[in-house]
């Protein structure tokens, strides 16, 4: 378990000395800039494609940086999607920008002219009540193409309240009704491992939703069936719908729970794009078990008005605070910080 | 555009087989001989169609000893897994697996699976349309010794009340083969309802009409692609129609298990001089009106047979069917009435809650009786 990675880089915690020479780090190295992942086939890691240390920092720092720019601008479109909309949850979507971003924009291989691709990895979201981030990822990269009657949560629109599978391109599995999405990430590493495919799936729960039974359950599901395509990431962003989840119903520690289940574990803040970036390379390495990222966040986090402010899990924006989120966002996109 | 691969082409195989060897499915020598239960005919038809379409994954929770899916499990293991006693956790993983171009067949006792996995298969299986198959075991109170908490009296009323969800509930060893048959090749979601007792193969001449109207049907079915025109099958005694040019007097329409009671039914009616015509309604949604219409202009009396609660079920979506018709027959449904089972020897049980065939027929003509005597 690797705890609190340093945001400076260094070589050896990228490349853990009990890996053997063939369980190298799976990064594309050669993408400087961030472009929508239509690379259909993976990148395969020879000796002679070796990166140096210095090169590996330079590449991920500079990705980082970029990455951040583009989190804000998802923010930004969140922001309109939910405003627009007139009802929308813009907490838990913005606890979980800058995982999604580094997952969309860094990690998972699609394809974007086709999001039913076989091959594609999988992504479930399974707090499917931070939707709108989402939509504004699967619009950004042209997944998802957006009309005029596109407006979140209303008739005859791609952007229902909820993910729906059947309704909008780039959504792999619906969900709405929390706590099935490991279980529903657990039959699609199934069906890779059958297959012999190599996609990965990757599915994001909240810290409240681990209140849910079958969330243990699929967790079970997975370490027994040595489910290591399968990584999950949970978005503890302390908050959920009523109070705090300490104060609703207190999960204890995530971590423990999870390494207690037989699951590789890894902790992370979960609004550092280097520590984010480096826990997904990581998971390519494990062999054997499922991984789970625990990202520590905030709800809100963005936002300085928002942020770790229970008022925001699902409320309205009014053109005030809109104009006021909107103009924060604009800055850190502008500064890429 | 829910799953990857074309479902049309995923079990073409399946569909290619015009002839089914049902003797070989089973592994008897003659079927028409022995008793089977649906139960047992459908792990081993599943274990024979298995082996003709690897794309079929079935999953279990801790019961496949009982529901059967273990002749499939030993034959493939590696199709199979076995996810516990987590029976939400197995029909999301269904789901998982449907939607990666899977044909997922789950399996569980019926309570079981449509009573706490309701949320699962009505969010993810039947609103995303995925291609899996809830296959429930030891449906209504044929489940017997077990009792109340085993016993599913509720689960046709809760399946067919879903969009997308097919419900199929075969009488015998025989039209199971070919119900499991048909879910495999139906890209929908299918609910397959089955009991535990062993029950008599009908006889081969009815036999013979069931498998020729569910052939009929297939046609259809592969031309539509979406197995929505299924019959109910219509199983009338050779004998009756044929005595009885004017017709039968009454008709019971009845569903798995009860449709071999209800034969027996027919047998002591005519000890008393009454033609009542049986009619095996073994695809309860989508339900055909037709067939229930033309009934209905046949007969003077019209009864559903269930092991079900009253409410919601088989004689529910009958007595839908008749509310829309003019100067329809008056129904009369039989089946549990609104209570819990109890834990008994099943033939025990269906005498206590007025099941027995001798219950049955005596209720019949209890009512056919007190009606003639006001006409008069």
């Amino acid at each position: 378990m690797i705890k609190n990675l340093d945001t400076e880089l260094s070589p050896t915690k990228l490349l853990p000395t009990e890996l053997p020479p063939t369980g190298l780090p799976k990064m594309k190295l050669s993408e400087m800039e961030l472009s929508p992942n239509s690379i259909k086939e993976r990148p395969t890691n020879s000796l002679d494609q070796m990166p140096t240390a210095l090169n590996i920092r330079r590449t991920i720092m500079s990705i980082a940086k970029n990455l951040k720019v583009k989190a804000a601008e998802i923010r930004q479109k969140v922001i309109e999607l939910i405003a627009r909309g007139e009802s929308g949850h813009v907490g838990g979507s913005f606890s979980a920008c800058d995982i999604l971003t580094v997952l969309y924009y860094y990690k998972m291989t699609l394809d974007t002219e086709n999001p039913r691709w076989a091959k594609r990895d999988r992504f479930i979201l399974s707090k499917g009540h931070s939707v709108p981030l989402l939509y504004a990822i699967l619009a950004d990269l042209g997944i998802l193409s957006l009309k005029p009657k596109d407006i979140l949560r209303q008739l005859h629109s791609q952007l229902p309240g909820h993910p729906r599978m059947d309704i909008t391109p780039g959504i792999d599995m619906s969900s709405g009704s929390l706590g099935m999405g490991i279980s529903a990430g657990c039959g699609m590493a199934m069906a890779a491992k059958l297959d012999g495919a190599k996609y990965r799936t990757y599915v994001l729960v909240g810290d409240g939703e681990l209140q849910e039974g079958q969330i243990w359950e699929g967790v079970m599901t997975a370490s027994h069936f040595g489910l290591d395509n399968l990584t999950v990431i949970v978005d503890k962003n302390n908050l959920q719908s009523d109070s705090p989840v300490k104060t609703v119903k207190n999960c204890g520690e995530i971590a423990d729970q999870f390494k207690a289940f037989n699951w590789n574990v890894i902790e992370i803040n979960g609004h550092n794009l280097i520590e984010i970036i480096n826990a997904f390379d990581m998971v390519d390495m494990m062999r054997g078990k499922p991984t789970v990222i625990v990202a520590k966040t905030c709800k809100g986090k963005g936002v300085t008005f928002m942020e770790n402010n229970p008022v925001y899990h699902s409320s309205l924006i009014n053109d005030h605070h809109q104009k006021d989120a909107l103009e924060e966002l604009k800055i850190q996109n502008e500064c890429g910080n | 555009m829910n799953v990857e691969t074309d479902p049309s082409s995923s079990s073409q195989y399946i569909q290619s087989l015009t002839t089914l060897n049902v003797d070989e499915i089973l592994g008897v020598k003659d079927a028409s001989k022995p008793e089977i239960s649906t139960r047992e005919a459908f792990g081993k038809a599943l274990r024979y169609f298995g082996e003709k379409d690897p794309n079929i994954v079935v999953l279990d929770a801790d019961l496949s000893k009982s529901t059967h899916t273990a002749h499939f499990a030993m034959t493939y293991p590696e199709r199979f897994f076995n996810v516990g006693i987590a029976e939400q956790d197995m029909v999301s993983v269904a789901a998982g697996l449907a939607s990666c171009g899977k044909i997922v067949v789950v399996s569980t006792f019926a309570i079981f699976l449509v009573g706490r996995a309701l949320d699962q298969i009505r969010n993810m299986v039947a609103l995303n349309r995925l291609n899996v198959k809830l296959v429930g075991t030891h449906a209504g109170l044929a489940t017997g010794e077990d009792g109340a908490t085993h016993q599913s009296l509720e689960d046709i009323a809760i399946m067919r009340s879903i969009p997308n969800m097919k419900v199929f509930s075969p009488a015998d060893a025989i039209e199971t083969i070919h119900m499991v048959r048909e879910m495999l090749t139906c890209p929908d979601p299918v609910y397959l309802r089955l009991s535990r007792p062993k029950i008599p193969i009908i006889a081969p001449k009815i036999r013979q009409e069931i498998t020729s109207t569910l052939e009929t049907t297939e046609d259809i079915t592969s031309s539509q692609q979406k197995c929505s025109n299924l019959h109910p099958n219509s199983i009338e005694s050779i004998q009756n129609s044929s005595s009885d040019p004017s017709g039968s007097q009454c008709a019971i329409f009845a569903t798995g298990i009860m449709v071999h009671i209800a034969l027996k039914v027919q047998q002591s009616l005519e000890n008393h001089e009454f033609n009542c015509k049986v009619v095996n309604v073994s695809t309860i949604k989508p339900l055909d009106p037709l067939p229930i219409e033309r009934v209905n202009r046949q007969v003077r009396y019209l009864f559903s047979l269930e092991d079900h609660n009253v409410i919601g079920g088989l004689g529910t979506a009958i007595s839908e069917v008749l509310a829309s018709i003019p100067n329809s027959k008056p129904l009369m449904r039989i089946g549990v009435k609104d209570i819990f089972g109890a834990s008994a020897p099943y033939s025990d049980l269906f005498e206590a809650f007025g099941l027995s065939p001798e219950q049955v027929t005596k209720k019949i003509l209890g009512i056919m009786n007190e009606h003639d005597r006001h006409e008069t």
